[in-house]
């Protein structure tokens, strides 16, 4: 790949990869270093892609196994979180729903941005994240019952995160 | 509102809201990772593309080369540490740590305190010696002698002695050689047979001991040693003979034998057997004795030689230069030979002796070539036939009346030339003199500043007579190889005197004036000459015949009777 592919690719897909991250890392840092470590192995990928839209699925899924490698990693588990998601869950503004969406479960957090505002199937979204689709039904009908209840200030437990 | 615009206005911004990298950072980033990533895989997986990349080529060239250094260090050092635990310390190939060495070391140390005599390399050393090979077997020890070497005096034999069994603890108990028989060369019966004296343990190895033993000294040439081996101190026993050790005497000690056929009648001083006459038969001349041989006179008894000589001092050995053997070791002998025997410390060598002689009847005499050439006298430089005139200018020439040579001095008398006028004519001063000696073998020796005396007789018509004496004593002559003496270039050929180391010149006045029975002062009868000289005096003194006893002669009386005489 050369290096204008990849700055057209960053510049299309950065936004999608950063907040696919942000959803499952729940870091700003961490996510922001996760898309700069996705669009590495773009670069060094030697396969070939049929579509735009199949580097986006490429990299999303991409996105899905580093952000998970994080948070499997030794040093993310025994480390104190930063305050950026702090920062995004406590925001000035009044109609910022960003904190709101960081307060559902990080499952369904998931499933509902890939859904909702990536646009992605059921099925699509199972194949990328490797779960059956009733269980991406399932997050996604439970992101949306926390989510309601969140908007209407109730409070969610922790398990449920 | 939707699921879907909650979702939009959470994440559309968050690249606004946020300080996220933008695409150029994350391009940057990502190309220069990429560098890295691709730069690390190629190194550890070494692959085909190295060569195309010069920083990887550099980086394992540069681990190569450490790795090389390292591995080269390592054999290196290991080399060195095998060295100093593997191999013996060395010393002489042996190790010095080990117990054995130490053991062996106070073995050997222990066996030097066998004998205090210590046999010395030179005698250690191979040269002159005859080898030998044989073994002599006992129960438990086997002895092999290698070689000896013997000089008639001296006997050293080198040999082992190994044991079977057990090594006893006191090492001076070792076999050792001994003698059984031994053999003389002038046949005499041994009273003593000389044993070995010095032993000494050359080195060690395994159970066998290599040994150095020595006879020394033998104080009488030997021409066999019958030789045994002496284990009594071990087991009791003692081979038998085992060989004959026979003597390889050196040149200067080989005796020179020479054939006489000469009779001798036995003088007074032989008495009772004065007036015995015996036949001389053979002489053996040895480093230390001298041998006559005789006949058998059955009449005489078999003691009869022996007991005629031995004793007497009657025999004479002179050696080439001048000197009288004293023979005080004793005499031996029997019905055919007398042997009269040098001391230990006057060892000669045979060759050096000139003549010898049997109460004074000369056996042997050695034969000097001469120099016929240059030993010539020439009458013609004198006045008549047989005076002998020196030229002293500017003092005149004078006549040489007498000349004596022996090995302590050379006497010269001098006289006027002119008998007519005795007050007259030359006189002779030793600094007006130059001697020198010709020998036959034509070597020449110069006197003239040999220390000397001087004396003068002064008669009672004036005359005076010199005498000069040269002190040879310093530097002794043979007068037997004096071919000739020159005086101030005179050549003056000397005879013998009758004696064996005088020479002397007469002038032509002596026999007449003898012959005239006049009185002659200071004469000595010529049959008494040999006598005298031997005593290292004056041979001779003769006075011109013109020189009679007259009435002018001056008698004077010895200093005490003229005291007497005139109190």
């Amino acid at each position: 790949m050369t290096a204008n592919e990849l700055e057209r690719y960053v510049d299309l897909y950065k936004q999608s990869v950063c907040a696919t991250a942000m959803c499952i890392v729940k870091n700003i840092s961490d996510a922001d270093d996760v898309t700069q470590e996705v669009f590495l192995r773009l670069y060094t990928y030697e396969g070939n892609f049929a579509s735009d839209e199949h580097v986006k699925a490429w990299l999303l899924r991409c996105t899905v196994n580093r952000s998970r490698d994080i948070l499997r990693s030794h040093w993310y588990k025994f480390s104190q979180p930063l305050s950026a998601a702090e920062k995004i869950s406590h925001t000035d503004r009044t109609d910022d729903m960003l904190p709101l969406v960081m307060k559902l479960s990080r499952k369904s957090r998931f499933a509902m941005y890939l859904h909702y505002y990536e646009g992605y199937s059921v099925s699509e979204i199972a194949a990328m994240s490797g779960l059956s689709e009733s269980a991406i039904k399932s997050r996604l009908a439970r992101g949306r019952e926390q989510l309601r209840r969140l908007l209407n200030n109730e409070r969610i437990d922790d398990d449920e995160v | 509102m939707k699921y879907k615009d909650i979702f939009e206005q959470a994440f559309s911004d968050i690249y606004t809201r946020f300080p996220l990298s933008d695409t150029g950072t994350i391009c940057e980033n990502v190309t220069k990772r990429s560098s890295q990533l691709h730069t690390r895989k190629n190194i550890c997986r070494f692959s085909s593309d190295i060569k195309d990349n010069p920083t990887v080529q550099k980086h394992n060239k540069s681990f190569y080369k450490t790795v090389s250094v390292i591995a080269v260090m390592s054999l290196v050092l290991g080399a060195f540490v095998g060295i100093y635990y593997f191999s013996p310390h060395k010393n002489g190939g042996i190790d010095i740590t080990s117990p054995g060495y130490a053991q062996k070391q106070a073995e050997i140390e222990e066996s030097k305190k066998l004998d205090e005599h210590q046999i010395t390399d030179e005698e250690r050393s191979e040269s002159g010696t005859t080898e030998v090979g044989l073994t002599a077997e006992f129960d438990n020890i086997n002895v092999k002698v290698s070689w000896y070497k013997f000089d008639g005096t001296d006997l050293i034999i080198k040999y082992s002695v190994t044991f079977y069994s057990e090594i006893p603890d006191d090492l001076s108990t070792l076999p050792r050689p001994t003698g059984n028989t031994i053999s003389y060369p002038d046949n005499r019966e041994a009273e003593q047979i000389p044993s070995f004296e010095k032993h000494d343990i050359a080195y060690r190895d395994g159970n066998t001991f290599y040994m150095y033993s020595k006879i020394s000294p033998v104080t009488k040439p030997l021409e066999t040693y019958d030789v045994a081996i002496d284990n009594r101190r071990i087991d009791g026993e003692s081979s038998p003979y085992l060989f004959t050790a026979i003597a390889n005497i050196p040149e200067n000690k080989q005796p020179i034998e020479t054939a006489l056929d000469k009779y001798i009648t036995l003088p007074e001083k032989a008495a009772p057997f004065e007036g015995i006459t015996m036949h001389l038969t053979k002489l053996t001349l040895k480093s230390d004795h001298v041998i006559f041989w005789f006949d058998e006179i059955a009449d005489n008894g078999n003691t009869t030689i022996i007991t005629a000589l031995a004793g007497e001092q009657c025999e004479q050995v002179i050696m080439n230069d001048g000197r009288q053997l004293v023979f005080d070791g004793g005499y031996s002998g029997s019905n055919t030979y007398y042997s009269c025997n040098l001391t230990e410390s006057n060892t000669i060598d045979p060759r050096d002796v000139s003549e010898v002689y049997l109460f004074g009847e000369p056996v042997y005499l050695k034969s000097i070539p001469k120099n016929d050439a240059s030993a010539k006298y020439d009458e013609s430089n004198g006045n008549s036939d047989d005076i002998i005139y020196i030229d002293t200018t500017p003092y005149g020439k004078v006549r040489l009346d007498t000349l004596s040579l022996s090995p302590y001095m050379l006497e010269l008398t001098f006289t006027p030339a002119d008998n007519d006028d005795p007050t007259g004519g030359g006189i002779v001063r030793t600094q007006d003199l130059s001697i020198k000696l010709y020998y036959h073998d034509g070597s020449i020796s110069s006197i003239s500043d040999m220390p000397h005396s001087f004396g003068e007789e002064i008669f009672a018509d004036g005359r005076r007579k010199r005498t000069i004496t040269y002190d040879l004593s310093d530097n002794r002559v043979a007068p037997q190889y004096v071919g000739y003496i020159t005086i101030n270039g005179v050549p003056i050929e000397i005879s013998e005197a009758g004696s064996y180391d005088t020479k002397e010149y007469r002038g032509s006045s002596a026999e007449a004036v003898a012959e005239s029975g006049a009185p002659f002062p200071s004469a000595i009868d010529a049959q008494n000459i040999g006598s005298s000289v031997y005593e290292g005096g004056l041979v001779g003194t003769v006075i011109d015949k013109s020189i009679t006893p007259s009435e002018n002669w001056i008698s004077l009386p010895p200093e005490n009777e003229e005291s007497i005489a005139n109190p």
